[in-house]
């Protein structure tokens, strides 16, 4: 197995079977409008090991070998991450 | 390629050797948090995006509680189709209510995304900003909403949750850093949250203050 397919079979499993491909898919808003008391939209807070792995190893990027590996997670993940690499 | 054996190993032994521990840490986070938080987040996100003029849009946003990652710690993320996701460093060192201002804050980017082209204050800010002639890769253009998120999110804390909260900004560098910025917001944003200024006066007269309109100041045409 190449290198790079190690951590994309990784990441395909966490996009897939972490769970975190459940959450893109959202309930339609509600067409009632909502008393600002308690908002309708709500945080869902969460653990999961894969996506705590995943965020390890970024930051553990410059104390492994710096800009490769940064560059090795770029050319990994877009493919298979749901996330972009990088926040807007 | 010996890197890539050094991810691979970290990969392998990941979930026998380090996940326990840190699955340990974070379910006592997320038990806090499900206590401390979680009963009263609706009513904050709802005080916030009346404050913001955000439509509710209605979402559910999934944050995810991490033992570690790159700085700043805490990241809105966009999965495809615009759907916010955010992941929050939830290190046991960290003061509990400079976490909850920082879930807070997360949720405010959740919130403008998932309400894009809602004429919220932000983006009402972005259209000043443009008219004072600033371009989207200046810093202010970026820091001056970014800016209000944290003076939101911290006049949102004292409100909901505890009124002795110290500013995420004060607490550290932040607002220190952010200079003018900070000082003209702090200086502006809680009139109008007391009812003393309109919304849309709110953010003129911070624009106003930190890029005065080339009538005032030729200068900065
Ligand atoms: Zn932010």
């Amino acid at each position: 197995m190449t290198d790079g397919r190690v951590l994309v079979t990784l990441l395909l499993a966490l996009a897939l079977g972490a769970g975190v491909g459940d959450t893109v898919a959202i309930a339609a808003s509600q067409p009632e409008p909502s008393v600002p008391v308690a908002a309708a939209s709500s945080l869902e807070l969460r653990i999961d090991p894969l996506v705590d792995l995943y965020f390890f190893v970024r930051a553990q990027a410059a104390d492994l070998s710096g800009a490769p590996l940064a560059g090795y997670l770029a050319r990994a993940l877009p493919a298979t991450w749901p996330f972009d690499l990088d926040p807007r | 390629m010996r890197l890539a054996a050094a991810i691979e190993e970290r990969i392998s032994s990941f979930e026998t050797e380090l996940w326990p521990s840190r699955k340990v840490e974070l379910e006592a986070r997320l038990n806090y948090l499900e206590a401390a938080f979680v009963p009263r987040h609706r009513e904050a996100l709802a005080f916030m995006m009346e404050s913001l003029g955000i439509a509710d849009p209605h979402v559910q946003v999934p944050m995810f509680l991490v033992t570690r990652t790159n700085p700043p710690g805490a990241m809105t993320y966009y999965l495809r189709g615009d759907q916010p996701v955010a992941v929050v460093e939830v290190g046991s060192g960290e003061a509990d209510g400079l976490l909850l201002e920082t879930l807070l804050h997360e949720s405010t980017h959740a919130l403008d995304i998932a309400s894009k082209g809602d004429d919220n204050a932000f983006d009402q800010l972005r259209a000043r900003l443009l008219e004072r002639g600033l371009v989207r890769s200046d810093a202010g253009f970026h820091d001056v909403p970014h800016t209000l998120m944290f003076v939101q999110a911290a006049a949102t804390m004292r409100r909901v949750y505890d009124p002795e909260h110290v500013a995420y900004g004060d607490a550290t560098d932040l607002y220190e850093r952010s200079g003018a910025i900070a000082t003209v917001e702090n200086g502006i944003w809680p009139r109008f949250l007391n009812g003393e200024l309109a919304r849309e006066e709110a953010l003129h007269q911070i624009v106003d203050a930190l890029y005065p309109s080339s009538d005032e100041d030729p200068s900065r045409r």
